[in-house]
């Protein structure tokens, strides 16, 4: 990027800024008729629904790690009849709406399965949705490596577990780990579809707030910053980490 | 050493890149693979170190048979030192760590004997000052010296370099060549391909000709370079002589 662009790109951003800015300004001021008061008293409510969006989506996130991790070695497998159960599963889910998978799952599968515990079925819908989307990262990192890498280790004579553990792990992580920071911003937004399983959520939270009060966008203006105080602060270091990765060899 | 072929064939689709090889090769040490491009020399030695599995045939290394099946590879390989042309070595591993590799994890060395080890092998190969550097942080030829301490350190039976200076300016080649020889010296059997055909001549024990997936001939180091005895041997040798 050139001196000039820099520039202009600092020109841009100051007068988008601006433009935001002033829309606030004009909200805050012509909204006189703010009703803060009615939501305040229900304050616990938002701080629980917050609460619970942080732990799903942190269960979420490593569930889907697993999900994932394990779909992109099964996409590996010696075994054909893996390889496309493996591939099946990543196409089905990336193919189809979330909110189509809960209600699929969850009204048909978890009803069927005797999985009584709704946060638990959400969790592990949430974990199946994202783990797809996981697993194509982790193959594109492992696919990263190097054949000639893969070449020395069996010269070596290291095991398959072994060429993994050694070799192949430690060198995809660098692609895994900046789209992973960035997928679990992801979990963190679509897990506000749980509130449609009557997972009291912060999003549920922000609606039952909203009907006791009848004030909407003092309910679901909170939502929206309790949303970014999370995804922010991950956004941030995922793109840390993608700068950090690319310039070292 | 003594290394046999027999009817060995190995085929890429409908390409067969060897043909048939029965041969006997003895050699106290080395053994130079020399022949023209896509002769089939680096292949032959990916056989020879159990990377890759024959179509046909049989390899014998000092009369013992080369196994067929991974698990039994995995193991005979363990026992082999290979260097390639390039990229041997792991880029997120250190030089050290690179050497430790095989001790520490195939070889079940501990940790501190194996770091003593590979210390050793930095030292003499004027090293040591390198070793905690990432192959990205070292030159063609340290990168290259690196790879065989990796290949050394186990103790192997039989070494095995494809080209490992093909990739190299001179300078950096004749620190490759200098290790090799020193090697030699040592007593360590190796199979080396090599282009660099001065050296091959001052190193080689035995010398093999590969030429269309076939060895045509084989023969001490004096006695081929001096008086090749086909014509294939003796248009490759003014060839490569030439200049
Ligand atoms: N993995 C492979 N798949 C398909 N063909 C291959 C493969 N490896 C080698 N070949 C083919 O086999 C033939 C012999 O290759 P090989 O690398 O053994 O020759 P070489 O004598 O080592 O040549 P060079 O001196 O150029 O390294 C070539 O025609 C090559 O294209
Ligand atoms: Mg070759």
């Amino acid at each position: 990027m050139t001196a000039r662009h820099r520039t202009l790109n600092s020109v841009i951003s100051f007068i988008l800024g601006g433009v935001l800015f002033a829309g606030i300004c004009y909200a805050v001021l012509r909204l006189a008729t703010w009703q803060w008061d009615g939501v305040w008293e229900y304050r616990t409510v938002f701080w629980k629904g917050w609460i619970t969006t942080i732990w799903i989506s942190a269960a979420a996130l490593l569930l889907s790690v697993i999900f994932g991790l394990t779909c992109a070695l099964a996409r590996r497998a010696p075994y054909p009849a893996v390889r496309w159960l493996a591939a099946g599963y990543v196409e089905l889910i990336r193919g189809t709406p979330l909110l189509v998978q809960l209600l699929i799952l969850f009204y048909v599968v978890a009803d069927a399965t005797g999985l009584q515990n709704r946060y638990a079925a959400g969790v592990i819908i949430l974990s199946i949705f994202s783990g797809a989307y996981i697993a194509e990262m982790m193959r594109g990192g492992i696919e990263s490596v190097g054949k000639s890498h893969l070449d020395s280790a069996r010269a070596i004579g290291l095991t398959r577990g072994q060429t993994y553990r050694y070799v192949i792990f430690p060198q995809a992580i660098r692609h895994i780990l900046p789209p992973l920071a960035g997928q679990a911003a992801s979990i963190i937004k679509d897990s506000s579809l749980l509130s449609i399983l009557g997972i009291a959520e912060f999003t549920l939270a922000a609606q039952q707030v909203n009907s006791a009060t009848y004030s909407t966008l003092e309910s679901y203006l909170p939502l929206a910053v309790g949303y970014l105080a999370l995804t922010l602060p991950v956004s941030l270091l995922a793109r840390k980490l993608e700068g950090r990765f690319r310039y070292e060899t | 050493m003594k290394l046999e072929f027999h009817s060995l064939t190995k085929c890429y689709g409908s390409h067969t890149v060897l043909d048939g090889i029965t041969a006997q090769l003895n050699f106290p040490r080395a053994l130079v693979l020399v022949g023209p491009s896509g002769g089939g020399k680096s292949t032959l030695l990916r056989l020879v170190g159990g990377l890759e599995l024959t179509d046909e045939g049989t390899i014998r290394l000092d009369g013992e048979l080369v196994p067929t099946h991974e698990k039994s590879l995995r193991l005979y390989r363990s026992g082999i030192g290979t260097v390639f042309q390039s990229w041997n070595l792991f880029p997120h591993l250190s030089a050290m760590a690179n050497i430790m590799l095989p001790l520490t994890a195939v070889h079940r060395v501990p940790e501190n004997e194996a770091r003593k080890r590979a210390l050793e092998l930095l030292e003499r190969f004027h090293l040591a000052d390198h070793a905690h550097k990432r192959p990205a942080e070292l030159s063609g030829g340290q990168r290259q010296r690196i790879a065989i301490a990796r290949a050394v350190v186990i103790r192997p039976r039989l070494l095995l370099f494809d080209e490992p200076t093909s990739a190299l300016d001179p300078e950096m080649t004749a620190e490759v060549l200098e290790v090799i020889a020193d090697l030699k010296a040592e007593g360590r059997a190796f199979i080396l391909v090599t282009h660099a055909m001065n050296f091959a001549r001052v190193v080689a024990d035995e010398v093999a000709f590969l030429a269309q997936g076939r060895i045509a001939e084989h023969g001490s180091a004096k006695d081929f370079f001096s008086t090749p005895r086909t014509p294939e041997a003796t248009r490759f040798l003014e060839r490569v002589l030439k200049y």
